[in-house]
């Protein structure tokens, strides 16, 4: 259970309460500036609170030790970068430092990110010389290579192909199946709609809605936030979006 | 092959370094005069271009990692600009013994000053491109200052003394540097290795950085502290000698060395390498007042790190 209590960060997030049961993929949406980035930012620990807490699974995560916190969540940035040529190989391998785990599930860990992104004609390219997608894929399978009970993605699939965003949402829903909590910000609704247990809508640094994707994605609220009309297609193996400003 | 390659090149720069600046000289000396001179002439110098190289090289790859920056040196924290500053300055206010380890030691405290200077002003939770900017003005104040100090010299030979020992040198200094420097090395050393798993996660953004289980505040200030070690400590027994920190990690790439932390034990030796290499060369350059280090390095690393910078532009180009 992720639970957070009022938590407030300088002017860019106010008071925000929310709790999320374990096993939930959550997607944050929002217009620009909204405060999706800044919420994942608190929940890893990346930027401090300036008021309220956080708990995650009886622990309150943004007052307990980095080791601690390290071995709980994992955290994907909006824009991630390399700055030396390693191997994707030896990134992977370097992603897992500070993590308790035995060698043998560490390279397990390893070995299953390296198949589920695809990456083993990448493994011994300098990640500086991949493309942005590609490093993007590399940078989720570190995430994947810690393997933790808390995961928070700031546009995970941003970047990323057709295919290869549809996977990473298949990664993020089957790895919430199996337990672990995940929160994701995303600028594409039909995605969320279509993957995310939860939705929660942010506006100029507060709450707006949470709940399921039928919930939260309405007419009121959709014209509230992104101040655009939407008209749905859903089917059974998707959904797709039809938009149009409000102010046309 | 290129290990091979880089071992052979440096024993051969050393025994360069050894044998050259004099008429004859022997590994096994004869006469006692010739013991006396590579015994406190020869080796001390080889030892002190080497402790220098070795201090500036780890140091420079230690800020290009940290900083995220392949164009980091030690000389853009202003710590060496803070050493320098006070060491002319006690030299000025003429209080120390040039000759005494009083000097060298306010020279420390200078540096250790300009990293207190950098790290308040680079606030709570310092940001790369924030330290590299707060360096920068740190660099630009000291070094304004060096220049006042300069201009009020009490006389021309005092002028022309300071001048010379700010273009750096390891000439005639003799054993008393090296233990001073010793130290600075070893504990330096500690630092990194203590902080080895920080430095080998440099590879990823800052961001991530914070979430992977360090106190990434105090591992940013235990490195910088490092650096500051490293640099004051070759400030003090050597001059301002720049472009060290800056090449050295670039030729280590160059060998292709990816790892961080191999990058910084990597450089630390191309480091050491390229220093004994320039003073062999000074001192077999035949001009009537020898070249200082510091000047023959700016002259070679100069026109380097345009190469590099064309490099740069060619692979961006590339892409």
């Amino acid at each position: 259970m992720l639970e957070i209590n009022d938590v407030s960060v300088a002017n860019r997030l106010q008071q925000l309460r929310v709790e999320i049961a374990s096993g939930q993929l959550v997607g944050v949406i929002g217009p620009n500036g909204a405060g999706k980035s800044t919420l994942l930012q608190a929940l890893a620990g990346v930027t401090p609170s300036s008021a309220g807490w956080i708990e995650f699974n009886q622990t309150n995560i943004d007052k307990c030790s980095a080791h601690r916190r390290r071995q709980l969540l994992s955290y994907l940035p909006q824009y991630s970068k390399f700055s030396e040529p390693v191997t994707t190989c030896d990134l992977l391998k370097l992603s897992q430092i500070n993590l308790q785990a035995t060698p043998q599930q560490r390279k397990d860990w390893r070995t299953s990110a390296i198949a589920k992104f695809q990456l083993d004609a990448l493994r011994g390219r300098p990640v500086t010389e991949l493309s942005g997608g590609e490093q993007r894929r590399v940078a989720i399978a570190c995430m994947a290579s810690s393997n933790r009970p808390l995961m928070l993605l700031d546009e995970p699939v941003s970047g990323l192909d057709l295919y290869h965003q549809l996977s990473t949402m298949d990664w993020l829903k089957s790895c919430a199946q199996q337990g672990a909590t995940v929160l994701i910000a995303i600028h594409d609704l039909a995605l969320a709609a279509q993957y995310c247990d939860h939705l929660l809508l942010l506006n100029k640094g507060q709450q707006l809605a949470f709940g399921s994707p039928s919930e939260v994605l309405s007419d009121t609220n959709l014209a509230s936030a992104f101040q655009v009309s939407v008209d749905w297609l859903c089917h059974a193996k998707g959904v797709a979006m039809l938009t149009r400003r409000l102010d046309n | 092959m290129k290990w091979v390659l880089a071992i052979v090149t440096t024993l051969l720069v050393i025994m360069w370094h050894l044998g050259s600046g004099g008429d004859s000289w022997s590994l096994w000396p004869s006469t006692s005069l010739d013991t006396y001179i590579l015994e406190q002439i020869r080796i001390p110098r080889l030892l002190l271009a080497t402790a220098n190289g070795m201090a500036l090289g780890a140091a420079g790859a230690i800020l290009q990692l940290m900083l995220r920056n392949p164009l980091a040196e030690p000389g853009i924290t202003g710590i060496s600009g803070g050493a320098a500053v006070a060491t002319v300055g006690a030299l000025y206010l003429g209080q120390f013994n040039p000759i005494g380890l009083a000097l060298p030691f306010i020279g420390m405290m200078g540096g250790l000053f300009a990293l207190l200077c950098l790290w308040l002003f680079a606030g709570r939770y310092p940001q790369g491109i924030r330290i590299i900017l707060v360096g920068v003005a740190l660099s630009a104040i000291f070094g304004a200052f060096i220049a006042v100090v300069l201009n009020l010299a009490p006389n021309p030979f005092a002028f022309q003394e300071w001048a010379l020992w700010l273009m750096g040198s390891v000439a005639n200094r003799g054993w008393p540097y090296i233990w001073l420097i010793a130290p600075a090395l070893c504990l330096s050393a500690l630092i990194v290795w203590w902080q080895r798993n920080f430095i080998q996660v440099q590879v990823f953004d800052e961001q991530t950085v914070e979430t992977m289980g360090f106190h990434t505040s105090r591992s940013k200030f235990l490195l910088l502290l490092a650096v500051a070690l490293l640099t004051s400590a070759s400030v003090v027994s050597a001059g301002i000698i720049g472009f060290i920190g800056l090449v050295a990690p670039h030729l280590i790439r160059l060998l292709g060395i990816r790892q961080p932390l191999a990058i910084v034990a990597g450089s630390t030796f191309a480091g050491a390498a390229l220093l004994v290499g320039v003073d062999a060369l000074v001192k077999s350059i035949d001009t009537r007042v020898e070249l200082q280090l510091g000047v023959v390095i700016a002259l070679i690393g100069a026109p380097w790190l345009l190469v590099l910078l064309l490099k740069q532009r060619g692979s961006h180009a590339g892409n």
